[in-house]
């Protein structure tokens, strides 16, 4: 993995609330999220000279199909400097800041915009379901019936079979980020659950019951990306630095479905390794799809993972808090806008600026390098697109 | 990148019941990954067993059959492959 020949630093985060918002339009929650990622840098929004944006399914659900990007931004103040439209179903927001970030390290420019927003609750919520259903290969998999629900099932349920994972540790995982969610106001879901609500909830697909899953949401989430040596000159933000954005496309015929690979080429660039990640935004757009994701990143041997969450390792007092703003589940997952919100978590909490989740540092009073994983879609047997993102202080 | 061919039999990596569907897929049903004996790996809807979480094994045999699908929005029958648990008395 080579790295990128010029340092490549976050200065600003804004997000929209994620949740249902029928009163509000993209345009609404794009504008936003930009303008509190605009005042959070306390820059000139004259200095952003280029913007990537994220929107998976807008062309679906309200017929936005085409120059997306330069409609809702337009609607937010930008005109003429360059804007690219970015999809990759659920990685989406992720590959837009990846995109901004190989700009300026090309040195093409200073500042960029990256922003994620997605519009699902509309009148007729049964077109968002079916859009949602082209985050597959709709000829192969939407086709016979494939849903992610039973997608995140079939994956839990050889875990189980493999390594004694538990219906109860999928709860404890849920019920932890839930609480976590009830405690950030950007979450669709501010409501603490206990691990037997969830377990009683109504079942979905064994193991998975109601309330370990994520719905559709509304929301928005930006990020004031820069050259990290202009940073101090035009905002009075700590800089948090992009030591690694990676990206991949899934894998079918190989042990690894391309989440270990991309993994490892993200600790390769940012030139770390997964024991030293000490706070953790992961995908779990069914709550104990984060036991998953947490063996895949390499921070811990699969047959460990239930003893862990047993032990409330991943909570926000925990030795690696994960998913802190509420994860996908409980946080909401409006698809394009994800990979950015993770980011904003992962900024704030490093910044010191989480409020009542506010996670420590190992070593000094807030984290000091935080990591984010993002997948998007799904193409027979592995995830489509897959991100992996290492952010540093200083 | 190589051709291979393919058998109708594998092995059920795993699977799981759906009380909740996909458009057009009234719940609940069955729905898997097997591994065919030649290494690919297929997304199937499965077959020739009861409707239960508990009807299945993961490891077990399974066998490839061709069988409707789904209506389409005319009402025709699309035609498509499913899975089934491998039957004793099937020569392989």
């Amino acid at each position: 993995m080579k790295k990128l020949t010029r340092d490549v630093c976050i200065i600003g985060v804004g997000m929209h609330k994620f949740g249902k918002f029928f009163d509000k339009s993209l345009k609404d929650l794009t504008r936003e999220a930009v303008w509190n990622a605009i005042h959070d840098a306390g820059i000139d929004a004259s200095l952003i000279e280029s913007a990537y944006f994220s929107n998976v399914l807008a062309g679906l659900v309200t017929g936005q199909e085409a120059i997306r990007g330069q409609v809702f931004l337009r609607d937010a103040g930008f005109e003429g400097i360059p804007i690219v439209n970015v999809e990759g179903a659920c990685a989406s927001g992720t590959i837009a800041l990846r995109e901004g970030m190989l700009a300026i390290a090309a040195g093409l420019y200073d500042v960029v915009l990256a922003v994620g927003a997605e519009k699902l609750y509309l009148d007729d919520t049964a077109r968002s379901i079916e859009a949602m259903s082209t985050n597959t290969d709709v000829e192969l998999m939407g086709g016979l019936g494939f849903q992610f629900t039973g997608s995140y099932a079939m994956t839990l349920r050889k875990y189980m079979k493999e390594f004694g994972w538990t219906q109860e540790h999928f709860a404890k995982v849920a019920a932890k980020n839930k609480y976590n969610g009830s405690l950030n106001p950007y979450a669709q879901y501010q409501k603490p659950m206990s691990v037997e609500e969830i377990l009683g909830s109504r079942l979905i697909s064994w193991p998975l019951t109601l309330y370990m899953c994520s719905t559709m949401a509304d929301g928005a989430a930006a990020a004031i990306v820069c050259g990290k040596e202009v940073a101090d000159s035009i905002s009075t933000k700590q800089a948090i630095v992009v030591a690694a954005c990676c990206l991949r496309s899934g894998e079918v015929t190989g042990d690894d479905d391309g989440q270990r690979h991309v993994a490892r080429d993200a600790y390769e660039m940012a030139a770390l390794g997964p024991d030293e990640v000490e706070v953790a935004e992961v995908h779990d757009a069914m709550a104990p799809g984060e036991m998953v994701r947490i063996e895949k990143l390499g921070f811990c041997k699969a047959e460990e993972v239930g003893r862990r969450v047993d032990e409330g390792y991943y909570t926000l007092t925990g030795k690696l808090p994960v998913n802190p703003s509420g994860g996908l589940a409980a946080r909401g997952h409006p698809i394009g806008a994800t990979g950015l919100a993770q980011i904003a978590e992962l900024v704030w909490q490093m910044r010191g600026e989480a409020g009542p989740r506010q996670v420590k540092g190992r070593n000094s009073r807030y984290p000091t390098i935080g990591l984010a994983q993002n997948t998007g879609g799904y193409v027979e047997g592995s995830p489509a697109a897959l991100t992996v993102t290492v952010l540093k202080t200083g | 990148m190589k051709e291979i061919k393919l058998g109708p039999y594998g092995v059920l990596e795993t699977f799981t019941m759906m009380q909740v569907g996909a458009s057009d897929f009234p719940p609940p049903y069955l729905m898997g990954y097997v591994r065919t004996r030649e290494g690919a790996l297929v997304f199937t809807l499965i077959t020739g067993c009861e409707v239960r979480d508990d009807a299945l094994e993961i490891g077990q045999e399974m066998e490839l059959i061709i069988d409707k699908i789904k209506k389409d929005r005319q009402g025709n029958n699309l035609v498509g492959w499913k899975f089934r648990p491998r039957r004793e008395t099937t020569a392989s």
